[in-house]
């Protein structure tokens, strides 16, 4: 019996997680309040919060394609940004208040233009830069980019961002990375009493409704599983997933389907999110962010200079979470994740981790295909 | 990263005008262009200076003050595509793995980085401009095993065109200089250094009166010359008073040609058209023949854009680096087009277009260029909007294989057609 039917909190978090517009946002909307729509984990949602704005993060949930999108995008764009904005053109992300996007890939990046250039319905946007390299002088010209994103969303939205709410908004959010990253190590058990994808729709849920409300759900989900049976089979090969746009779960329910399960994942909705936290509270709040965005967590393939500290976060989950083999996910056209797993893969072999590297679309177009190489996969990591 | 290495270092242009006089700065232009050849650039290092190796092109004027040998691997690659065995090189590395949309240019860096033909670096300077792909492959060369106690630096090439921006990379600049004093225990001669960039200020005036001359029309010469002139510039270790001496001839040739209202030889000039990419390693298949065979011109590329250069301010080290940067993130060619917004690229586009009187732009959508590839309808609105014929290619500039030179040759004529041009 998975989930769905034993607990009603994860029902609500996977009904947020497996549309768009849910009742949360809804609920927030007729409150009153304001949405802000962003691009890539690595946007500090905490200016958002500090302002009283509700931050959503834009994924390509129930998209059934990128008709509209293809004026906008080649068939070299990779597939995650355009069905998002295929979806954005169809009205859907039509409750955004404002759009904030950091310059993380290109195709991301000019995201924002086509956005702009749409005519899109939402009154802010916003191109936040963010350095691609870790290091001090860094985290001074970022903390500089927060400011100037900080004032544009106090003036846009008529809100005061002091410190004291800034602080307020991290130690929420360092609350959601904690409750996340207790959710995490449930799943170090042999038989965890939550699966792979439904912790994909745990995970989405965190970045799509208001954060004190995610964080009593998921202190009523911990409670729940604390005391659950394991769902998985004893014995099945423990995987892991890496890669960028993993917000669906249908890629850890097909290996979860063919007797694996999936213990952890390194991916931009996912495990990437609640690694580190910022806490405790200690002069300048941008400052903090900042530290924390260039130094603490340079998790995105796009920040040189930080692969080792990739390799190594990657490393200690396999240790932490005892996994049998990885699953690295490319999205076709990706450069920076091709790069990345090209990298890993030979890494995770020295380190005795075999590894199934492929690339795929956003919505794959075949998923028998894909069925067939983790049901080879599994042959292989198979205990 | 713009380059047909072969055809420049090996035969003289098919367009080439004025035999005596450019058939002469050809040769001594060859002769320099030939040491960016694959072979020379691998053989080059064993001559004793320190070796550093850098992802893109970053600090010429710097590394040669310090008397360093600089390789920059993304030019490598380039060249190694354009050379006669290019296309097995593309798929020596493409056998390799990565990411099957990689730029073919990055590939092969990637594969002579891996195979392993590259000698060993004494630094590593890598950078995420210009793009996804040239960012990835510092991301390789930084991680590459055999080369893991090699000292490295990373510079942060900023999306912004705000002056914090060059600050910031000035302050950067400032940074790899110490690390690459302490990598290769050479020091920064400041005097050679401010010379080597009053010499390339020089090279950039001329470079900008080069293409002040491809305004008339018909076009004075080959308008490739302009490209050709950024490489022996800045690809080629810069401050060479013979690369100097070659653009003022280059310009008074030029002039002479544009006093005597010549245009290119055997060319009867009707379209001029804007090739907003980069200029592609099968040129030499495609630009003569629209010249040729339909008075087609291309005026202007990435690299043969490469002008006005921001002046070097001499004044201090400083204030060197500072603009040092601002060159780098708005003058270096493809740095400004993919590193900022769709706007930049418009603006540019239909400046160019306005200023050197062309007929239509072509975006030819080279497949590495994850940019390019994400805003072809802004591209296309706003030439419609200014009344601009535009055509949309979706080639590879380094493999012809993926959009034969003769279907490229075919759809342009088809296009300048339909828009009456032809
Ligand atoms: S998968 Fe790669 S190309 Fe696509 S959005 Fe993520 S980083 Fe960008
Ligand atoms: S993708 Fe473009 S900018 Fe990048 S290396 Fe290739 S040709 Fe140069």
């Amino acid at each position: 019996m998975g989930l769905s039917e034993t607990s009603p909190t994860f029902r609500d978090l996977a009904r947020i997680a497996g549309t768009l517009r849910n009742p949360r946002v809804d609920s927030w909307k007729s409150g009153g309040g304001k949405v802000m729509g962003y691009y890539c984990s690595f946007i500090p949602e905490e200016i958002f919060v500090a302002a009283g704005l509700l931050p959503f993060r834009i994924r390509g949930t129930g998209s059934q394609g990128t008709e509209l999108a293809d004026q906008y995008y080649t068939q070299v764009s990779c597939t995650f940004p355009r069905h998002s904005f295929d979806q954005a053109l169809r009205g859907e992300f039509d409750f955004l208040d404002g759009l904030v996007v950091g310059t993380s890939c290109d195709t991301i990046r000019h995201t924002f233009d086509n956005w702009k250039h749409a005519g899109l319905k939402t009154p802010f946007t916003y191109l936040l830069h963010r350095p691609h390299v870790t290091g001090e002088l860094q985290v001074d010209y970022y903390r500089r980019q927060l400011e100037k994103l900080k004032s544009a969303v106090e003036e846009h939205f008529a809100a005061r961002i002091t410190d004291e709410k800034l602080w307020e908004a991290i130690e929420l959010c360092d609350e959601t990375r904690r409750l996340q990253q207790e959710l995490y190590a449930l799943r170090k058990v042999p038989n965890p009493a939550i699966t792979g994808s439904e912790t994909v729709a745990v995970m989405v849920a965190g970045a799509s409704m208001p954060k004190t409300d995610y964080n009593a759900a998921l202190r009523t989900l911990l409670a729940e599983l604390g005391t659950a049976p394991g769902g998985g089979k004893a014995g099945a090969a423990r995987l892991m997933i890496a890669g960028c746009a993993h917000d669906d779960p249908s890629l850890c329910a097909i290996v979860e389907a063919e007797g694996g399960i999936v213990v952890t994942d390194f991916t931009c909705f996912g495990g990437k999110v609640m690694l580190e936290s910022i806490g405790p509270r200690s002069g300048d709040p941008l400052l903090a962010l900042a530290r924390y965005g260039v130094l603490d967590r340079p998790f995105c393939p796009k920040i040189g200079g930080a692969h080792p500290m990739r390799k190594q976060a990657v490393l200690d989950m396999v240790r932490d979470f005892k996994v049998d083999g990885v699953i690295g996910q490319v999205l076709v056209s990706c450069d920076p994740w091709g790069g990345e797993m090209f990298l890993l893969k030979d890494e995770l072999k020295e380190a005795g981790i075999p590894m199934l590297k492929f690339e795929t679309d956003y919505l794959p177009s075949s998923v028998g295909q894909l069925t067939t190489r983790v049901q080879a996969f599994l042959e292989t990591v198979r205990r | 990263m713009s380059d047909k290495a072969t055809q420049m270092t090996m035969t003289t242009p098919a367009l080439a005008s004025d035999a005596g006089v450019f058939d002469q700065l050809n040769r001594e232009a060859n002769g320099i262009l030939a040491e960016l050849l694959p072979q020379k650039l691998l053989e080059a290092p064993k001559g004793g200076k320190p070796f550093v190796i850098g992802s893109d092109e970053v600090l010429p004027e710097i590394v040669s003050a310090m008397d360093l040998y600089y390789n920059i691997l993304t030019v490598t690659g380039a060249t190694a595509a354009g050379m006669p065995d290019g296309a097995q090189t593309i798929d020596k590395a493409i056998e390799m793995g990565v990411e099957s949309r990689l730029c073919n240019a990055v590939r092969c860096a990637m594969y002579y980085l891996y195979s392993p033909l590259m000698p060993m670096p004494d630094a590593i300077v890598t950078t995420n401009s210009p793009c996804d792909a040239v960012d990835t492959l510092g991301i390789m060369m930084d991680n590459y095993k055999p080369w893991a106690h090699v000292p490295k630096f990373h510079l942060d090439a900023p999306h912004g065109r705000e002056e914090e921006d060059f600050v910031y990379f000035g302050k950067q600049l400032k940074e790899m200089v110490l690390f690459l004093e302490k990598a290769t225990g050479r020091k920064l001669d400041l005097g050679r250094f401010l010379a080597l960039c009053e010499e390339s200020n020089r090279q950039g005036a001329l470079l900008a009166e080069f293409q002040e001359l491809k305004r008339a029309v018909p076009c004075p010469v080959d308008p490739d010359w302009a490209r050709r002139g950024f490489r022996l510039s800045r690809w080629i270790p810069p401050g060479r008073p013979e690369v100097t001496d070659i653009l003022r001839r280059l310009v008074a040739a030029t002039e002479e040609r544009v006093k005597a209202k010549q245009g290119m030889d055997g060319v009867d000039e009707k379209i001029r058209f804007l090739w907003w990419d980069v200029s592609p390693v099968w040129a030499g298949k495609l630009f003569p023949r629209l010249a040729t065979e339909l008075g087609a011109v291309c005026l202007m590329d990435y690299y043969s854009y490469a002008a006005p250069w921001t002046v070097i301010d001499t004044t201090s080290e400083e204030s060197a680096l500072r603009t040092f940067g601002k060159r780098y993130l708005i003058d270096t060619p493809m740095t400004r087009q993919a590193m900022h917004g769709a706007d930049f690229w418009i603006e540019d586009a239909l400046r160019i277009v306005k200023e050197f009187r062309l007929d239509a732009v072509v975006m030819p959508c080279h497949i590495g260029h994850k940019d390019l590839n994400a805003f072809p309808k802004i591209a296309r609105d706003a030439c419609r909007e200014a009344g601009i014929p535009f055509l949309f290619l979706g080639c590879d500039v380094w493999d012809e294989r993926y959009m034969p030179p003769d279907k490229v040759f075919e759809t342009m004529k088809t296009f300048f057609q339909s828009v009456g041009l032809a």
